[in-house]
């Protein structure tokens, strides 16, 4: 690992002038639990880090008036204990208790999941890949088959964090911070796929950091949960996932969020998926067709068709999970 | 030409085993109890010792810049940025060794691995040059900056395909280390990249299947995959006075360390001390010569201590184990017996043979499985790839074997409509009947092994399928293995003058248990309690020879060792006592620090030694060395009258649950099944047991290298995937099939690999009985899993 200065910062105001500082050289970290193996492989070696975990206030969980507060520096395993997110939003919770290990969510936080590098092996490699400035994207030559079957193009990465399906479904809002101001945005927009920008998984800018994660209390008769299929039981990240979201009023689907993890290079929401429930009731034959819905776009690699079959199974599954 | 005996009699030879109640263990103190681990508490309170936490006084760490092409000449290397950065102390190259060791190639089986490659490489991850600085973090970045150009030459990476005429050749030519006397028949070769092809002729193959009612064939694969251990592997060498060398290194074969070190320099064994501490986690990573000869040369090039200790990535380029292709023909007689079969197996062994002929020999030669077939034919290619080069991993080739034939032993029972037990019950070669090698079945309970796998599974009871789209099923595999000949194991015990003792001996505890087990047959045979013994830890100045810590041999071997210095300690001191108390040796019994006689005379340790060193000190030092018998096969046909010390023999079982829509495999139920002769400490055989079954496990359902090119892709722990606790079978259990072997010490055999060999086929086996998929490839991944069903349903996945 290349050495580098450690700048505690007080607040995030500090934060993000510290960050322009060292335009390019600098990054924030929280827990480094990504960070740090990624400094430890050569792939980020940056001069600066800027600790937020010094910034006081950051790690609560706070409810106000029609939604939840989540800083960015509550690490995962408080997400997955807490009883009040279980009671307003199941699908996130579920979420954070199949994460890695009770070690990882111990220390990780919610913020850093949702910023985390991707866990292609080529990126993570010793392989001058597109993401890492290099020429081209290796996956769809090589060992493709836990690459993207949706969305891919130039760069066929996966998005790895099981918490931003879950918040997307669940409408999650960020607040983001820089030393130009603040703004807030679905979460949703805050993931950017490789044509838009083939270096990086979301908008912020350098100078940037989440500072917030503002989830809405969900309408009365919604319902939400998540699935994650692993190839082993823990510590695994996700083959495919699916964080769902229905509303349903008189026997009918009123409305429906369907988004997943480990399909494409960000959380893929399943328009298709949505549309194919909309007004309509949720049983056997709907949840299939969902499923199958939202799998017509896809575009599979060599080795990675499996994936299609599976995400048809566990939308499926999901959204049974939730008559 | 002449053909051996034992190739020649009739195949209804059959030699009396000892009957079993006969065999029946005698009543004991220390053996057979389940002590806990002698070195549980400082495991827990981190004082146990570990190689890797080592730091000398004055020390540079090494890092080693390696090759990032599979196969290539190298045109130049060019230090000087790396030399540059400040803090860094040298840059060694092979050239560099060179001046040290004129000859620095090495290997147990062929001197074909150089310390630094040198003129060319052979795969990607081969050392090229090492940076030696005192920070660690310096001679990392410092490595970044070697630069080496490459003149790429064309890689081949496929067993098969290596083999093939106008495959590009690995070595240019080979030679022998002839250090090991089963290795003796290699040969000098040039040309071709199979470092051996072995082969067991029994019967008339081709008239087996000519007169067969059925033949089947097919062909089985495993991947490469690795040890894992969670202490990487680690050596320091420092210099030991003016002419000497100490290396402490995580080694499982201390005693070959010295040998072998001490050939490369051109030193007397004497000069070169290695002594090691608890490994954590060996499974045979860290046999042979690892980084013992890299850092012997650091050290003795800058005439400083030097460190080298891996990264969880580099064990990935270090060693693995053997990828293998199984081709596999049985021919079958309508009544269910198999009367011919032909094994042909190509193993990968990578760039450098390391370990990897006798694998292919050892294992290749038990290919046609634990059955009474007349008619065999094994042939076994030892193969050079552009990959990482693969050794010995807990079972030595073993279980890449024995998932070709127990999958085919179902495939065929299913075809013919038997059971797959009584399909093998059928099948078993029971003691006394000739191997296919011509030795002869003696002391291996393979018929128990089956009744206890039946009976573990309620075998006979009607099994619940279940429906919908997650579907059941069980399925069993049994295995065998020949322990390792021939070797040797010498040991000393040393009674001190207060009756307290100490057991030296090479064998290195590398979580097995085996300090433990040492310290319960010294005391059973001192009559002390185990607690009290104390093992001394492998330091080739101080413990005498040892062949290795390997291929469960140490229990057998060094047991007996220890068994033998032990009654030799005994027997000096109750000379002492019959010369004292003027009676018969006979009269005399040692227990408890003190000898007693049968007319109740009691001779203390303080009287001990007063009557023998004429004051209240001294030591009396037993010794035991212990070497089984052996014969060589015969280099043709592969026939022995006696091709191992003793067979061990295993079964497993499981129970599974299959997610039909997504291809994931639950293990819910595995029992494994071992024939241990008699289990020293039962608790620690049943979690070698355990332990084997759960490694088996994660080979079977997620591990495997993937490579791009010949550069691993998934070379870290979050990529590559071994089992965790939530994967472990809820109901995993192991169970002891005792039955003293004759030779053994206190009749027990060897256990450390015998959980592995047959958890594959019997999960692959279960998997077919639930959905009625076969899948020859290991492991058996969701996508794997969800492939071979859309298949079956000709719905291929590419449809999708
Ligand atoms: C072995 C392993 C297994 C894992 N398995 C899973 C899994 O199954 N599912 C899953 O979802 N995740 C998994 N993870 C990822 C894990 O959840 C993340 O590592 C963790 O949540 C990151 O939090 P952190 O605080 O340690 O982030 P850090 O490592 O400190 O930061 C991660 C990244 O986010 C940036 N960052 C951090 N905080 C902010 C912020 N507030 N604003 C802007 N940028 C920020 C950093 O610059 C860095 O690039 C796994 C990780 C490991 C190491």
């Amino acid at each position: 690992m290349k050495a580098f200065a450690n700048k505690n910062a007080t607040s995030i105001r500090e934060a993000v002038s510290l960050l322009a500082q060292h335009p390019g050289k600098a990054l924030p970290i929280a827990a480094g639990s990504d960070l740090l193996g990624e400094m430890k492989d050569g792939i980020e070696t940056p001069e600066v880090l800027v600790n937020l975990k010094t910034i006081p206030g950051l790690d609560k969980i706070r409810q106000q008036s029609g939604a939840v507060s989540i800083g960015p520096l509550v690490p995962v395993a408080e997400v997955a204990e807490s009883q009040l997110l279980h009671t307003h939003f199941p699908a996130f919770v579920e979420a954070a208790a199949v994460i890695a290990s009770p070690q990882i969510r111990n220390v990780g936080t919610v913020g850093g999941n949702l910023c985390q590098r991707p866990r292609c092996w080529y990126y993570r490699g010793p392989f001058r890949c597109l993401r890492k400035g290099g020429e081209f994207c290796y996956a769809p030559m090589g060992e493709n088959r836990y690459h993207a079957i949706l969305g891919g193009g130039p760069s066929f990465i996966v998005h790895p964090s099981d918490l931003a399906p879950a918040l997307i479904a669940l409408d999650a809002k960020a607040r983001i911070s820089g030393s130009s101001g603040d703004r807030t945005i679905p979460l949703e927009q805050f993931f950017v796929l490789p044509t838009v920008n083939v270096q990086r998984e979301n908008i912020l800018r350098p100078d940037e950091i989440l500072t917030e994660i503002l989830i809405p209390l969900p309408a009365p008769g919604t319902r939400s949960t998540y699935w994650k299929q692993m190839e082993r039981d823990a510590w695994d990240f996700a083959l495919v996932s699916v964080a769902a979201a229905i509303r349903q009023r008189d026997g009918k689907v009123e409305q429906a969020r369907i988004v997943m993890g480990g399909v494409a290079p960000i959380p893929w929401r399943s328009h298709e998926a949505e549309a194919a429930l909309i007004g309509r009731p949720l049983d056997a034959t709907t949840a299939a067709q969902a499923g199958d819905k939202a799998m017509e776009p896809a575009q599979p690699l060599r080795d990675n068709a499996y994936k299609v079959a599976l995400s048809r199974a566990i939308i499926r599954g999901a959204l049974l999970r939730l008559i | 030409m002449t053909i051996p005996a034992r190739f020649t009699e009739p195949a209804d030879t059959t030699v009396e085993a000892p009957p079993k109640a006969k065999r029946k263990a005698a009543v004991r103190r220390e053996v057979g109890r389940s002590i806990p681990r002698l070195e549980s508490h400082a495991k827990v309170d981190g004082s146990a010792e570990y190689i890797y936490h080592l730091r000398l006084p004055g020390m540079l760490q090494g890092k080693i810049c390696r090759s990032t092409v599979p196969h290539g000449r190298i045109v130049r290397i060019d230090a000087s940025a790396a030399l540059a950065i400040e803090g860094v102390h040298a840059v060694i190259t092979g050239e560099d060794i060179r001046t040290l060791i004129p000859d620095p190639y090495y290997g147990p089986a062929f001197h074909d691995q150089p310390i630094l490659a040198i003129g060319k490489v052979r795969y990607v991850g081969e050392p090229v040059a090492v940076v030696l600085a005192a920070d660690l973090h310096v001679a990392e970045e410092a490595a970044d900056q070697v630069v080496v150009e490459y003149e790429p030459l064309e890689p081949v990476f496929d067993e098969v395909a290596a083999t093939k005429p106008g495959a590009p050749i690995i070595h240019d030519s080979l030679r022998p280390a002839g250090m090991f006397p089963d290795l003796q028949y290699l040969k000098g070769r040039s040309g071709t990249n199979v470092a051996l092809d072995a082969r067991v002729l029994h019967g008339d193959v081709e008239k087996g299947f000519a007169e067969a009612d059925q033949v089947f064939e097919n062909v089985f694969r495993s991947r490469k995959v690795v040890h894992a251990t969670f202490e990487p592997t680690v050596s320091l060498a420092e210099l030991n006075g003016s002419n000497g060398l100490t290396i402490h290194t995580s080694s499982q074969s201390p005693s070959y360390v010295r040998a072998e070190v001490s050939r490369l320099l051109g030193w007397p064994e004497n000069r070169v001390r290695v002594r090691t501490a608890f490994l954590g986690g060996s499974f045979g990573a860290k046999l042979y010569i690892k980084l013992e000869a890299l850092v012997a040369a650091c050290a003795l090039l800058v005439r400083k201590p030097v460190r080298i200790g891996l990264t969880m990535e580099e064990e990935f380029y270090t060693i693995t184990k053997h990828g293998a292709t199984v081709r596999i023909k049985t021919g079958m007689a309508k009544d269910g017996r198999i009367v011919a079969r032909e094994v042909e197996t190509w193993w990968n062994g990578g760039a450098y043979a390391d370990i990897g002929p006798r694998v292919s020999q050892k294992s290749g030669f038990t290919a046609a499985g634990p059955y009474d077939i007349e008619n065999v034919s094994l042939i076994n290619y030892a193969v050079y790839t552009n990959d990482p080069p693969a050794g010995a991993l807990r079972g030595f080739g073993i279980s890449q074997i024995v998932w070709a034939y127990e999958c085919q032993n179902d495939i065929i029972a299913r075809s013919l409509g038997i059971d797959p037990l009584e399909f093998r019950r059928r099948n078993i070669l029971h003691d006394g009947r000739p191997h296919a090698t011509g030795t002869i079945m003696t002391n291996a309970e393979i018929d128990e092994v089956l009744d206890r796998l039946s009976d573990r599974m309620h075998w006979d009871v009607l099994f619940d399928h279940g429906s919908g789209p997650v579907r059941r099923g069980r399925g069993l595999a049994i295995g065998f293995k020949a322990c390792i000949a021939p070797t040797t194991s010498v040991a000393v015990v040393n009674v001190y003058g207060d009756g307290s003792c100490c057991v030296s001996c090479s064998t290195v505890d590398m979580g097995q248990g085996s300090d433990t087990a040492m310290a319960q047959i010294a005391a059973e045979t001192l009559g002390i309690s185990t607690e009290t013994v104390r093992v001394i830890h492998p330091d080739t100045d101080v413990t005498p020879y040892d062949m290795a810590t390997l291929g469960s041999r140490s229990t057998y071997h060094m047991g007996n060792a220890v068994r033998l210095a032990a009654e030799d300690a005994r027997a000096q001191l109750l000379r002492i006592a019959a010369a004292t108390l003027q009676t018969d040796i006979e009269e005399l019994e040692y227990r408890d620090g003190a000898v007693i006689s049968r007319s109740g005379a009691r001779m203390t340790m303080r009287g001990l030694m007063l009557a023998r060193f004429g004051m209240q000190a001294g030591t009396v030092i037993g010794m035991g060395t212990f070497t089984p018998p052996y014969t060589k096969p015969d280099p043709r046909t592969g026939q022995s009258p006696q091709i191992t010390p003793y067979w061990m023999l295993a079964g497993a079982a499981a129970e599974i649950e299959v997610d039909t829509e997504t291809g994931r495999i639950r293990v819910t139920k595995l029992v494994n099944v071992g024939d241990v002769g008699c289990a020293i400490n039962p608790a620690i055989a049943k979690r070698q047991l355990n332990g084997a079954g759960t490694m088996q496990l994660g080979f079977t359902l997620f591990e495997e290298m993937r490579f791009n090119e010949g550069q691993v892709i998934n070379a870290s722990l979050a990529d590559y995937k071994i089992p965790g606790m939530l994967d472990v079978p809820e109901d995993l259990s192991a169970e002891l099939v005792e039955f003293p072997h004759e030779h053994g010490p206190f009749g027990a055999k060897g256990v450390g690999e015998t959980g592995m060999f047959s958890v594959s086929p019997a999960i692959a086996n279960a998997l077919c009985d639930a959905i009625g998929v076969r899948i020859m490839e290991l492991p058996l991944t969701p996508e794997r899993v969800l492939r071979a069903i859309r298949e079956s349903e000709n719905r291929p996945l590419e449809s999708e």
